[in-house]
């Protein structure tokens, strides 16, 4: 079943076109990897899907309902949900906090109900906590509930970002290279979360330089450069590719043969 | 660890209501009433600033809103302290929404600059529109409160000591409020904003509706604060949306603590009443004044509240 359709999405900024005419389809449970050089239009797409910016043309559409003309929190409530390239958490706020609000797409009480404590609010509040509790063991985390969010280490920061992800129980999930300065240990650690995560039937979409994670873990592969597609298909089939080679290693220069 | 915090918590209110009998003088009362008006308005700054980040820099246009409403009701058609303490509150928060609908659009200094322009224009109709206004002269001969039920009850506050409770009472329902917003799920969002809006919108965090929210529920703060004002100097003026007063509810704000509940108290009262204790010559009370704010801000990032909940930490969980 299709999940997600990007429908020929382009996207101009002045004249420079950082999207032209992507084209392809997330299926419900798979994961799906995104790559690509510098400046080839992925982090472009992932704020394109995710409502931060609006296509020039062509359109998202996300279970057969158009969804390319939202703002990102309408997005969001509709279970698409990201996380960003540089570390992104509330850094003021202690981990339970963060995840609690990762799950404000499920619990909203009211302002009414709020200002008054009323038992909607509390019982949602209840079940708030509970999921953080969830998540908190899910990622192994749990000893770290009290601690502010910046003063964790810079692997369990990338953590806490995924645990504020999944406490909002999303249907995709979109990760912005989330191996970015992990060590190769935190990195197996990454890939294992990710797995756990489909597990879970959440499909996921992941932008990411680290090709062990992306050829470990992706079914499928989608290659951008210049902000077109140049290939998709298995992690086999990408690296047999011959546009793919090109793009990474460069052509043959011909004077040396 | 509870009885110990149950039992300062009733050393703090019995101290707050015998204070007026420790500092006897009606100055000092007066004092205490002052600091207590630019508690409330610090109280409602705070939602907007310290909780959801944002910087109305002309928060004031609020507080002289609701204080001119009441001025110009009691003046023309005779309303009362009681009608007031509604209808400040209630024009206030529907320029909020005025004002907040196009301005929280913008983020950072835009916002704060633009607030401060709807200020200033606020500012120039009150000077200007003299028949209503009476421009800088200011609306004297506002009413004092009276609490009247024929043959039983006659009570005017025209006394500092009386004003005490009345204010220490309006100040409690701010932080009634403040405290039941700020630990419910509309006080996440509000920091989720304040800590990364980007990230909050991402979570499905309606960012645009809980800084209105934030924004409407301060204006109405603000406003109520300017009808107490109001009633308790009997005179408003333009003044009231200055500079003056954008200054000193920013002050309290910061030195007290964003984003902590108390902060504000502590901050109100440490920039009215201590710089009274300190008038040793009016000049020199500035240059101690601007002295203390500075070495504040940069040993004290937190606020006073930031140092106050460090020694709370290492008296209450032992270190």
């Amino acid at each position: 079943m299709v999940l997600l359709q990007v429908e020929k999405v382009s996207k101009f900024f002045g004249g420079v076109a950082a999207l032209n005419g992507v084209d392809f389809g997330i299926s419900s449970g798979e994961i799906i990897g995104l790559i690509g050089p510098n400046g080839a239009g992925k982090t472009t797409l992932f704020n394109l899907i995710t409502g931060f910016i609006r296509p020039s043309q062509g359109q998202v559409i996300l279970e057969g309902r158009v969804i390319s003309h939202l703002p990102p929190y309408e997005v969001a409530s509709l279970g698409i949900i990201r996380t960003y390239q540089k570390t992104s958490i509330f850094p003021a706020l202690t981990v339970s906090q963060n995840i609690s609000i990762g799950h404000h797409r499920w619990s909203q009480p009211g302002f009414w109900a709020a200002l008054f404590h009323a038992r909607p609010h509390v019982e949602e509040r209840a079940k708030t906590q509970a999921r953080v509790q969830e998540i908190l063991e899910f990622l192994e985390m749990t000893w770290a509930a009290d601690s502010t969010a910046r003063n964790l280490s810079y692997g369990d920061q990338r953590k806490l970002e995924m645990a504020i992800a999944l406490s909002s129980q999303p249907k995709l999930l979109l990760l912005d290279e989330p191996a970015a300065g992990l060590n190769p240990e935190e990195t197996l650690g990454m890939m294992r979360i990710i797995e756990k995560i489909r597990e879970q039937g959440i499909t996921v979409l992941v932008v990411e330089h680290d090709m062990k994670l992306v050829m470990g873990i992706c079914e499928r592969i989608v290659v951008l450069n210049h902000g077109t597609k140049i290939a998709e298909g298995t992690s086999e089939q990408i690296q047999n590719h011959e546009e793919v080679i090109k793009v990474y290693l460069g052509e043959e220069d011909e004077e040396l043969n | 660890m509870n009885q110990k915090r149950w039992l300062f918590q009733v050393i703090v209110v019995g101290f707050i209501l015998i204070l007026p009998f420790i500092f006897q003088s009606a100055y000092s009362h007066h004092i205490l009433v002052s600091s207590g008006i630019f508690i409330l308005l610090s109280l409602g700054l705070n939602l907007i600033m310290g909780y959801t980040g944002q910087m109305p820099f002309g928060y004031p246009l609020f507080f002289g809103l609701g204080a001119y409403t009441t001025a110009l009701g009691s003046t023309l058609l005779g309303t009362t302290f009681w009608h007031g303490l509604v209808a400040a509150p209630i024009v206030a928060g529907i320029f909020g929404f005025l004002i907040g609908y196009p301005c929280l659009r913008l983020r950072g200094p835009y916002f704060a600059i633009v607030t401060l322009a709807f200020a200033e224009i606020f500012g120039l109709i009150l000077k200007n529109w003299v028949s209503l206004t009476r421009g800088s002269m200011g609306i004297p001969g506002i009413s004092s409160p009276k609490i009247v039920i024929p043959g039983l009850i006659d009570f005017t506050f025209n006394r500092e000591i009386k004003w005490y409770y009345l204010v220490v009472a309006i100040c409690a329902l701010y932080l009634l409020v403040n405290r039941s917003l700020i630990r419910s799920y509309v006080g996440e969002a509000w920091l989720a904003i304040r800590e990364n809006e980007d990230l909050a919108e991402a979570v499905a965090v309606n960012t645009f509706k809980w800084k209105m929210v934030a924004f409407i529920v301060g204006a109405m703060m603000g406003g109520m604060a300017g009808c107490v004002y109001a009633h308790y100097y009997n005179i408003v003026s333009p003044d009231l949306v200055g500079l003056y007063y954008v200054t000193i509810a920013f002050n309290i704000v910061i030195i007290g603590g964003r984003g902590s509940l108390l902060g504000p108290v502590l901050g109100g009262i440490l920039f009215t009443a201590v710089p009274e204790y300190l008038r040793a010559s009016k000049d020199l009370r500035q240059v101690i004044f601007g002295v203390i704010m500075l070495l504040g801000i940069i040993f004290m990032p937190q606020g006073i509240m930031g140092v106050v909940n460090d020694i709370r930490d290492r008296w209450f969980r032992g270190r």
